[in-house]
């Protein structure tokens, strides 16, 4: 047992810890707050503790618990919503009422909930860590598949189907040496261990998340790894919302990093209500929730992304599709170089800590396309979205820098583009998605090779477009020429009736990749019978002022069940009006 | 038992170090007298075993380093809070300075409070008219959200602060509804007018107002 000699916000050192372990928990004077053991020097231990430190003195007890920081993993996960160091927040509410007092301990999985355990594998067979020994329906939307812990390996003795709470035995297990070994539910893991697996796979499936802009410029892959950068009120929080809610993956993994409670809160009252376009079940059902909002300490900030990606890497462990989206890291590097500063530690760029870029390296590298360790063949995903708040929406500050040179895809959201109120606010110019050659079987195969030329072709014309902008801006509109003029008007449907999307609109909010094809397939189309109508000598002004066009833009709204008619009926109509434009 | 402390080392700003304390914890609320009798509140930011680092509220002119007392008073710092707050004015320590009588506190609260649950909030969603029509209409303010508004030297920020503070009211419910108005660090000018608005005080409405153009620790809110 150690004692406090210095207290320095939440930075703690006490001595006499000689029995402690790096990085253990401590629970620290007589309200036993939690604190974790970041720095031990002979028997001195400088611990960062979860809590609010206020009233804390030397001479007050530190206890360690002799493990590090681990979360507790099994059914029960799904719906929950967590602090940082995953405290039920929910549980919490109902014992401490509206606040969270401090040091209030309460087990993050139910202890006395029931859930019905149905084991898939035989008495007698030869189980290791990893391997799934029964499932539970955990939300009618997710099976919750029970796997042996990893560390396990014998011959199974016992399994019984059956109702039970997660510290129940379900199975036993002979181990090599002849021990026997009594399996629960649930298992914990360290949060700042990567969860073992067989190996990596370059990812090469797209994660579809509805958005345009992102699923056909700049796709991300399943196990992929993104940024969202942007400066306040450019939509970094719509569009992370936008990704939990619609990304065809099977899990989702929010992390409310240092952000407004009300934020989370939209999530708790929304998602409950929202249907999956997939399986048509509340999103809710498939979504875990870590809260440490603005005002929550600022210790547990720095924990809380550790506790959501090892949430995120258990479910890959069954096999399952996650994503793992974070609002935003900048927070965390804030609480980062918060603990730094008071660990009197060197500060490196703009005071953050040196280490500051190999641990946003170490937090996306957990995200990847595995082969789970497990005896039979099994996929998993994990993939990683982090939100970066720069100052002023300036993106060349350390906390930008580091992400950026991890993560494969950027999204640039741009403030002129929000004032201009084109939402999804991504900049088509400077955003780019590393994953395209990754992803460029999958899209040959599933939607055509027109596809990528099509998406090359746009690109280009957004790009030409920008380009002409210049000019348009020394010289006047009139000094162009037709097909530069088309070039701007193409641009302009590209940017208005394609990469707009809105996401409070029941109908636009998810659109799906046919549908995305489809659309701008229509608008290309209508650039290049323009393009050749214009060369044969037409008017670019009565082609331009067909009713088609405004048909396309109104395209978005048209329902998803009768878009696929709608459309192809809209491209005949098209053709048909430039056709007789051109005569006139 | 309260102990007293003449061990002063070392005063440098608002900073000073108090030596061979005892059972001194974080964050607690201390109280200096100079030889003079005069008391001034401090608080804790740091201990290091029998050394304390102390933030005076105050200024530290005439703290003498040999005779000055230090009393640490075993707890954070602490506002004594009543619904007779309504309509008077305060310094940053939360005293009234408004010649009124002192508050008779209902119960004491932690200055800083507890973190919310988020689990436990409610989504903002009911309007609070302002009655400024370019708040209103485009960037509306809701019950239970914030806003900050960002201004300039010369701009009238006072002027529009006020103006929210004195018409801001939630529509369709009798729900008691209050302002409490901080003004932290600004000018004996600006604070007669804050402090003179016409109609404004006897409605509802506290005001905590730290000493004028000071650094005095202004009290975030309530």
């Amino acid at each position: 047992m150690g004692k406090i000699i210095k207290v320095s916000g939440p930075l703690v050192v006490a001595e006499g810890l000689a029995d402690a372990g790096m990085a253990d928990v401590v629970k620290v004077g007589a309200q036993g707050l939690k604190g974790e053991i970041l720095t031990m020097t002979g028997d001195r231990a400088s611990i960062q503790v979860y809590e609010e430190t206020a009233g804390l003195g030397p001479g007050a007890e530190v206890v360690t618990t002799g493990a590090p920081l681990s979360v507790e993993l099994g059914p029960g996960l799904l719906e929950s919503i967590y602090d940082g160091i995953q405290r039920p927040l929910t549980e919490i509410r109902a014992l401490a009422g509206e606040t969270i007092a401090r040091g209030i301990d309460v087990p993050a999985l139910n202890r006395t909930k029931k859930w019905h355990f149905i084991p898939v594998v035989e008495v007698g067979c030869h189980v290791s860590g990893g391997d799934i020994i029964g499932t539970v329906e955990e939300t009618s939307a997710i099976t919750h598949r029970i796997m042996v812990p990893h560390g396990v390996e014998g011959e199974l003795v016992s399994i019984k189907e059956g109702d039970f709470t997660v510290l129940e035995t379900v199975a036993v297990v002979t181990m090599r040496g002849g021990s026997r070994k009594e399996l629960t539910m649930m298992q914990t893991w360290p949060v700042r261990r990567n969860r073992p697996y067989k190996h990596k796979f370059l990812p090469d499936t797209p994660m579809q998340s509805g958005q345009r802009v992102i699923d056909t410029l700049f796709p991300i892959a399943k196990g992929g790894t993104a940024a969202v950068p942007g400066p306040f009120g450019s939509g970094k929080t719509v569009v992370q919302h936008a990704l939990a809610k619609w990304s065809d993956v099977d899990i989702v993994v929010y992390i409310g990093c240092g952000e407004r409670g009300n934020e989370m809160t939209d999530v708790l009252m929304e998602f409950p209500e929202l249907q999956d376009p997939r399986t048509g079940e509340p999103l809710m059902k498939r979504t875990v929730l870590i809260a440490n909002t603005s005002d929550m300490p600022v210790a547990a900030r720095e924990a809380s992304i550790y506790t959501g990606i090892t949430i995120a890497e258990y479910f890959r462990d069954m096999g399952y599709d996650v994503a793992v989206i974070a609002d935003s890291t900048s927070r965390w590097a804030e609480a980062l170089r918060e603990m730094s500063g008071r660990l009197e530690e060197m500060p490196g760029e703009e005071g953050y800590p040196a280490y500051l870029a190999s641990r946003l390296a170490q937090f996306y590298e957990r995200a990847g396309c595995v082969e789970c360790l497990a005896s039979e063949p099994r996929r998993g995903s994990l993939t990683a979205i982090g939100a970066v708040s720069p100052p002023g929406g300036d993106t060349s500050e350390p906390v930008s820098q580091a992400t950026l040179r991890i993560v494969k895809v950027f999204w640039g959201l741009d403030s002129s583009l929000a004032h201009a109120r084109h939402f999804p606010a991504i900049n088509w110019l400077n955003s780019y998605s590393l994953y395209m050659d990754n992803l460029r079987p999958w899209y040959d195969r599933n939607l055509g090779r027109s596809f990528l030329e099509n998406r090359a072709k746009a690109v280009a014309i957004l790009q030409e477009e920008n380009n002409l902008q210049e000019i348009v801006k020394l010289v006047g509109q009139d000094a162009l020429s037709a097909g530069d003029r088309l070039t701007m008007e193409t641009a302009k449907m590209i940017r208005e009736d394609f990469l707009q999307q809105n996401a409070f609109v029941d109908i636009d909010n998810y659109s799906t990749y046919e549908r995305q094809a489809m659309l701008l397939d229509i608008i290309l189309r209508y650039d290049d019978l323009c393009r050749k109508a214009v060369s044969a000598g037409a008017d670019l002004n009565k082609l331009i002022q067909i009713e088609a066009r405004d048909r396309i833009g109104r395209a978005k709204s048209v329902p998803a069940e009768t878009y696929a008619e709608e459309y192809s009926r809209m491209a005949d109509d098209m053709a048909a009006q430039i056709k007789e434009a051109s005569h006139d | 038992m309260i102990k007293e402390y003449k061990t002063i080392r070392e005063i440098s700003g608002p900073l000073m170090i108090v030596k061979n304390v005892e059972g001194v914890t974080y964050d607690e609320l201390a109280e200096i007298e100079l030889p003079s009798g005069e008391t001034r509140r401090c608080k804790v930011l740091e201990v290091d075993r029998d050394r304390a680092v102390v933030q005076l509220f105050d200024s530290s002119s005439g703290i003498n380093l040999a005779e000055s007392k230090v009393r640490f008073l075993g707890h954070g710092m602490q506002l004594g809070v009543s619904p007779d707050m309504l309509g008077r004015v305060f310094d940053g320590m939360g005293r009234p300075i408004d010649d009124g009588p002192e508050i008779l506190a209902d119960k004491y609260e932690d200055i800083n409070g507890l973190p919310m649950n988020p689990a436990a909030r409610d989504y903002p969603s009911e309007f609070i008219q302002t009655g400024i029509s370019a708040i209103d209409g485009l960037n509306t303010l809701v019950r239970g959200q914030k806003l900050p508004i960002f201004s300039g030297s010369g701009l009238p920020h006072a002027n529009l602060a006020a103006q929210i503070a004195r018409q801001a009211k939630v529509l369709g419910t009798s729900d008691p509804f209050a302002v409490v108005f901080a003004a932290i660090g600004i000018t004996f000018e600006e604070s007669e007018y804050h402090v003179l608005q016409p109609g404004q005080r006897p409605r509802r409405g506290t005001y905590l107002h730290p000493p004028h153009g000071s650094d005095g620790g202004g009290i975030p809110g309530l």
